[in-house]
């Protein structure tokens, strides 16, 4: 019985090995990618970006795999400790710190050097979440990036005599949002509301608030990334002028209950006269509806978009978006290396993924491509992504974004809603101190393990 | 001692002829239970002893030993991170899992004792009663996390547009103002626990309805004689004799309660958002901690002191239910 049992587990196991990939029976280089969904059709969208780099390279076969952005941290975690993992990740911009620390990704700084070097490559804000700062080891190289800008209806500014001038700072911003306000327009059975804002119920709950804080000189951590400054004056006055907009009516009370998708759909449904959004509602909009996008309504016919409302001290938006990696376990690791360098360095395939999901490319060259330089829309993107900052990629991070920041500042928008009009800047100072304590116990102790067994 | 021994040695054999059937059906159950409950239980119990964090998780099971700290860092100490919402979460789940255990048993006894009468149509209400209950729990997060909002929730248009509850009940402070549900207030504790007593009470009134029907009418008939009224019935007869059943629909739905995740996960921003400091469970924080701070050590201790605390709550359950079985 216990031989039987015992033949049973060594035919388990060498079949598990076998299925786990590697060389298959005809020589080819089997390699796994795991992607998350960047579009509608995710796994074929990869292939075809993929084709004309396998027609080249015969001896390499790609399965790719499908994760969900919920799932995907449990099963990156399950990857990096069982060794069960793919060879090539996609990893979002905000989780290369923590990643990077737990030292499952190759370093690739000599390859990404070969082919030309780093920050001169990629655009700016994408390539500084390519490693832990403070370190030499490059862990991701950028794939895809992701922009905010302002969407906003031409025919309510035509309406009210309004330019791209009447939104370029704060203070204009405002003005504009109270006589667009104060017009009372109805269009197309749609009552106008100035602005459409998200609030806790989100993902985007630290990206809609960061270009705000960072225009008005706040930050995040400092520059040494080793205290927090969220509690800082100039943090402060970003968030107050945010939520100002808010306590004068100028955002519906009750968008802030709800989710991008929500306010992104209502403002295509003529409801709002602008809104902040990414590269992929672009798509969205100038996508014809037999092909799934939600062009042709009368909005995808009126809108425009313009850069952020420039702050007291210069105009920020958030840049995010996914890198590759690949993992230390990967038996084929140059063949992996060919193609994360296709899928990252070729320009063609930065257009022609760019064009599927919406995403811009990462790939600084791209943007020279007529695709961008003829398109008024995606040049202001391009153009953005000049003003772009991306969080830093500190092992902390990951820890802060998800449990202390999601959190605290959902709790603040609930503190606006309970007060609305009377939310006082002593309660926001308030909440900023408690996430200020928060982040210091989060960052000492993250700084301290990454210097005991971190840093190798 | 050599004859005690023997002694014992023949007792367990003579057992074992005893039962040896028994013994070899029950035998794959044991070892499947062994490897599916217990192993991975003392894997948990060891890694709420272990500093596993992002740091040292690819050390899997070797992390470091940090003995009892996560559990005191949990309970005891205020500036630790996984506090944060602790509290909070804690006591939302109490209420949470009281009201929603006894809000379904009561509905589902009631609605059991309607459907317990002939009467045409039965067996299609009987159907349609059972409809919530075979809607997944993230789909009814979801949802609901829609019919909540203020202004464009099926909810507030219900109450406020249709009924226009605020014209008369005013006199209880209802406000022409539509409320908020979804805004971390205590108003959000009833926004997660409306839609899990919706989505649950069918089941224990299928459970209750099964039972009434195996109670002998006889007991009515002689009830009637002596001239009980339908609420002497219930309270003499069919609740005493319904026991079993809603003793254990306790067990099950105070258990399936405090361990909720779905429905308040996904009604928050599909998942995405902070349910509050109102609406934030036991599981959605221990969620939080374990896979989005990745701080398994520490989620690996709450989750067994919550274990601990629910076989405190379990013993007491037993000792109701032992009373119930020899009353």
């Amino acid at each position: 019985m216990k031989k039987v049992f015992s033949i049973l587990l060594v035919m388990l196991l060498c079949f598990s090995l076998w299925s786990c990939g590697g060389r298959s029976d005809d020589g080819k280089v089997k390699l796994v990618m795991w992607i998350m969904p960047n579009s509608q059709e995710p796994v074929n969208d990869v292939r075809n970006v993929l084709r004309p780099f396998l027609l080249r390279n015969p001896e390499i076969e790609i399965e790719v795999v499908a994760l969900d952005w919920g799932s995907a941290w449990q099963k990156i975690t399950t990857a990096a400790t069982s060794g069960d993992a793919p060879d090539i990740i996609q990893l979002g911009t905000t989780w290369v710190g923590s990643i990077g620390s737990m030292d499952a990704m190759l370093d690739v700084s000599a390859n990404v050097r070969a082919v030309g070097g780093g920050q001169n490559l990629f655009v700016d804000s994408a390539w500084s979440t390519t490693l832990i700062p403070g370190t030499e080891s490059i862990v991701s190289v950028p794939w895809i990036v992701d922009t905010r800008v302002m969407f906003y209806r031409t025919d309510v500014f035509r309406r009210l005599g309004l330019t791209t001038r009447d939104v370029a700072d704060w203070e204009s911003f405002e003005r504009t949002l109270e006589k667009i306000k104060a017009a009372n327009l109805t269009i197309e059975n749609k009552h106008i509301e100035p602005l459409g804002i998200t609030g806790k119920n989100d993902w985007n709950v630290i990206h809609s608030l960061a270009p705000w804080i960072w225009s008005s000189g706040g930050d995040f951590v400092s520059s040494d990334f080793k205290s927090s400054v969220i509690s800082s004056a100039t943090t402060q006055r970003g968030l107050m002028y945010y939520i100002s907009l808010v306590k004068k009516g100028l955002v519906p009370i009750q968008c802030l209950e709800q989710n991008s998708y929500q306010i992104s759909s209502d403002f295509n449904n003529g409801v709002y006269a602008i809104y902040f959004d990414g590269p992929y509602s672009l798509k969205g909009m100038t996508t014809p509806p037999e092909r799934g996008g939600g062009g042709g309504t009368f909005v995808a016919k009126n809108f425009a978009v313009a850069p952020y409302p420039a702050g007291p001290k210069g105009r920020y938006t958030f840049c995010g978006g996914s890198n590759l990696a690949i993992f230390k376990t990967t038996k084929h690791k140059e063949a992996a290396w060919k193609v994360v360098e296709y899928l990252t360095t070729n320009e063609k395939a930065q257009i022609a993924y760019s064009q599927m999901t919406g995403f811009l490319p990462a790939l600084n060259s791209a943007y020279s491509n007529p695709y961008f330089t003829d398109d008024p829309f995606r040049r202001v993107f391009s153009d953005a992504l000049r003003n772009s900052k991306a969080y830093p990629a500190i092992p902390a991070w990951g820890q802060m974004e998800t449990v202390v920041l999601t959190r605290d500042f959902g709790l603040m928008w609930d503190e606006v809603v309970r007060n609305q009009g009377d939310y006082s800047l002593m309660q926001l100072l308030n909440r900023l101190n408690i996430i200020h304590q928060e982040m210091e116990v989060i960052l000492k102790e993250a700084a301290k393990q990454w210097e005991k067994r971190g840093k190798k | 001692m050599g004859k005690t021994r023997k002694k014992i040695a023949d007792s367990i054999i003579e057992t074992y002829r005893k039962y040896r059937l028994a013994y070899i059906f029950i035998t794959p159950a044991v070892c499947c239970l062994i490897l599916l409950h217990l192993l991975p239980l003392l894997q948990g119990i060891w890694m709420s002893l272990l500093q596993m964090d992002q740091f040292t998780i690819s050390e899997y099971l070797g992390a470091p030993f940090v003995g009892l700290k996560n559990y005191y860092d949990i309970l005891f100490n205020p500036a630790s991170p996984v506090r944060l919402g602790f509290l909070s979460a804690v006591r939302n789940t109490i209420l949470y899992a009281a009201i929603v255990t006894f809000g379904t048993l009561g509905i589902g006894m009631v609605v059991a004792q309607m459907l317990n009468r002939q009467f045409k149509g039965r067996n299609i209400l009987r159907g349609l009663f059972l409809f919530p209950w075979i809607v997944p729990t993230f789909v009814v997060g979801m949802l609901w996390g829609f019919m909540w909002q203020k202004e464009t929730g099926i909810i507030n248009i219900i109450l406020y547009d249709i009924l226009q509850i605020h014209t008369w009940l005013g006199w209880l402070g209802v406000t022409a103002e539509k409320p908020f549900w979804l805004m971390g207030d205590p108003k959000t504790l009833a926004a997660i626990i409306i839609p899990t007593i919706w989505r649950g009470w069918p089941h224990p009134m299928l459970m209750l309805l099964a039972g009434l029907q195996g109670i002998p009418h006889d007991y009515y008939e002689a009830a009637d004689i002596d001239g009980a009224n339908g609420w002497s019935k219930f309270w003499y007869i069919t609740f005493p004799l319904l026991k079993p059943v809603w003793a254990i629909l306790l067990l099950f739905g105070l258990i399936f309660n405090v361990y909720a995740f779905n429905i308040v996960y996904m009604m928050f921003g599909n998942g995405a958002g902070f349910p509050g400091e109102w609406g934030d469970l036991l599981m959605t924080n221990i969620f939080r901690n374990s896979f989005q701070r990745w701080d398994f050590g520490s989620g690996a201790a709450l989750s067994f002191i919550l274990m601990v605390v629910m076989m405190i709550v379990l013993n007491f359950w037993y000792k109701f239910y032992k009373g119930v079985e020899e009353g």
